[in-house]
């Protein structure tokens, strides 16, 4: 996982709980904290942190993935605003995720290892992206689509129906948008 | 806040501030020496640039040279091709020649002309190689033998009335012009010949060239066999020979270029297909039997360029004067 990652947690939990609490995580955990965003650091250690932050603040951790998803977009937002730019509505945005924003951080960072989506058209208003990844980040997408719909200004439900960590092979995000 | 924290926040700001700073450090050497590399793959290229202009450059010189020696080689094949005669088709006689040069020019050359009112004059000759060299002697000979010009031919028509002394006098005068053992001039063979029109009698010198053919009633018979070349030895001691025709009759006169013409599966043109294609048109117009042999040595030769010129002469004795 790329540092910027661990960075951003480390801000949302500074600017939620103090830097006591991102302390008192890092204490717990034994880790360094010393994350450079261009480098890569084992996945494991931002479970751990998630772990520790979980025990640190007694929230759910898929709460806590999902806040991190939605906390990430807008600092993503700012530094890449030509993917947004790109778009005007929420589902044109989504679905330009696998073939347009992921080629063009590989290009960036040819060693990050993303996810990857799948997408199903049900009509306008209704599709599903299937998200697979070794690291079973699916809240994190949860959080991230968050965030973009109210970018877009978009109301929406979302479902979970497959999770992979329920056993299935990969998750399945259905979306359905409202108005 | 605890004062621990704090110190341990800083701690670890400064720690991501060197190691930072440390990966930038790398990136930039990394970046310079990609420059570096950038660079001196910029300097090859020009390099090769500068080498491929200078290449164009003599290409262009080569094919500017190659032009003008092509230029010059095409219009000494048209001068040459300009000296060869006309045929001839008159009441009494008639004469075709056939010549395709090996390359641009030839060293092969025959002429026909008329000496006095009743003497038809002939030759053909075949100077060693072809080429560039061999034309320029074919050139020379071919000046010697012009009646028109004051040379070996004119001098001995004058001097000589017995046309057995003058096609040995005309052949031998050419050896002792063209024999020089110091020089590399270049040796030739030749048939130089005369045919007297009131009674039908040839006379002729035979110099190393393969022997002249006479086709009488659709029979062929070679006439003569000999001769050293001329320019090979200081006195060859050149003989003449006589034959009386009849009217009706054809000869024929060819360089080694048909008979030795090759092909890759089956050998030589050989002189019995040249004398078979001759004697089976031996009774139609001259052009024809011409024709007929063109078209079969193009079919043994398999492409338009040949590996030596080609020459054949066709003399016909229609009646007497």
């Amino acid at each position: 996982m790329k540092g910027v990652v661990f960075n951003y947690l480390a801000e949302m939990v500074e600017e939620g709980f103090g830097l006591e609490a991102w302390d008192s995580i890092l204490q717990t955990t034994g880790l360094t904290g010393n994350y450079i965003a261009s480098e890569t650091y084992p996945d494991e250690e931002l479970m751990a942190l998630v772990d520790a932050a979980h025990d640190k603040t007694g929230i759910d951790k898929r709460d806590l993935v999902r806040s991190f998803g939605k906390y990430i977009l807008p600092n993503f937002r700012e530094q890449n605003p030509q993917f947004f730019e790109a778009h005007n509505d929420l589902k044109s945005f989504l679905l330009s995720v696998d073939q347009m924003i992921h080629i063009e951080v590989r290009k960036l960072h040819p060693d990050a290892a993303l996810p990857e989506f799948e997408y199903q058209d049900k009509d306008d208003s209704e599709f599903t992206m299937y998200y697979s990844s070794p690291r079973k980040l699916c809240f994190l997408a949860e959080g991230l689509i968050e965030a973009s719909a109210e970018h877009f200004g978009t109301k929406y439900e979302l479902e979970h129906p497959e999770c992979m960590h329920d056993g299935a092979e990969r998750c399945a995000l259905k979306i359905r948008l409202l108005d | 806040m605890n004062l621990e924290v704090l110190k341990r926040a800083y701690e670890r700001e400064k720690a991501r501030r060197k190691k930072a700073e440390s990966l930038l450090e790398d990136k930039s050497r990394e970046l310079y020496l990609s420059y570096q590399e950038l660079e001196q793959s910029h300097q090859q290229l020009k390099k090769t640039l500068k080498n491929q202009e200078k290449q164009q450059a003599e290409l262009t010189r080569l094919i500017s040279t190659y032009t003008s020696v092509k230029d010059d080689l095409e219009l000494a094949a048209k001068l040459q091709s300009d000296l060869l005669p006309d045929p001839v088709e008159t009441d009494t006689h008639a004469a075709y020649g056939y010549f395709q040069p090996a390359k641009f020019v030839a060293g092969d050359a025959f002429d026909f002309y008329m000496l006095s009112d009743s003497v038809f004059a002939f030759y053909i000759i075949d100077v060693e190689g072809h080429g560039t060299a061999s034309a320029m002697t074919s050139f020379a000979i071919h000046s010697q033998l012009n009646p028109k010009s004051d040379g070996i031919c004119k001098r001995n028509l004058l001097k000589y009335q017995n046309h057995s002394e003058a096609v040995c006098a005309t052949v031998t005068d050419l050896n002792n012009t063209f024999y020089n053992p110091e020089s590399k001039n270049k040796y030739f063979t030749m048939i130089y010949g005369m045919l007297d029109l009131t009674n039908g009698r040839i006379t002729w010198c035979q110099a190393g060239h393969p022997a002249l053919t006479l086709y009488t009633n659709n029979k062929s018979v070679e006439l003569g066999n000999g001769g050293f070349p001329v320019g090979v030895l200081n006195e060859p001691g050149y003989e003449s020979l006589q034959h009386e025709l009849q009217p009706g009759d054809r000869l024929a006169l060819y360089s080694d270029g048909i008979t030795e013409c090759y092909n890759q599966a089956e050998g030589l043109f050989g002189k019995e297909r040249l004398d078979s294609i001759l004697r089976h048109h031996s009774s139609t117009d001259p052009k024809h039997s011409i024709r007929a042999v063109r078209e079969a040595l193009f079919t043994w030769n398999q492409s338009s360029e040949f590996t030596d010129d080609v020459t054949l002469l066709l003399i016909d004795f229609k009646r007497f004067l």
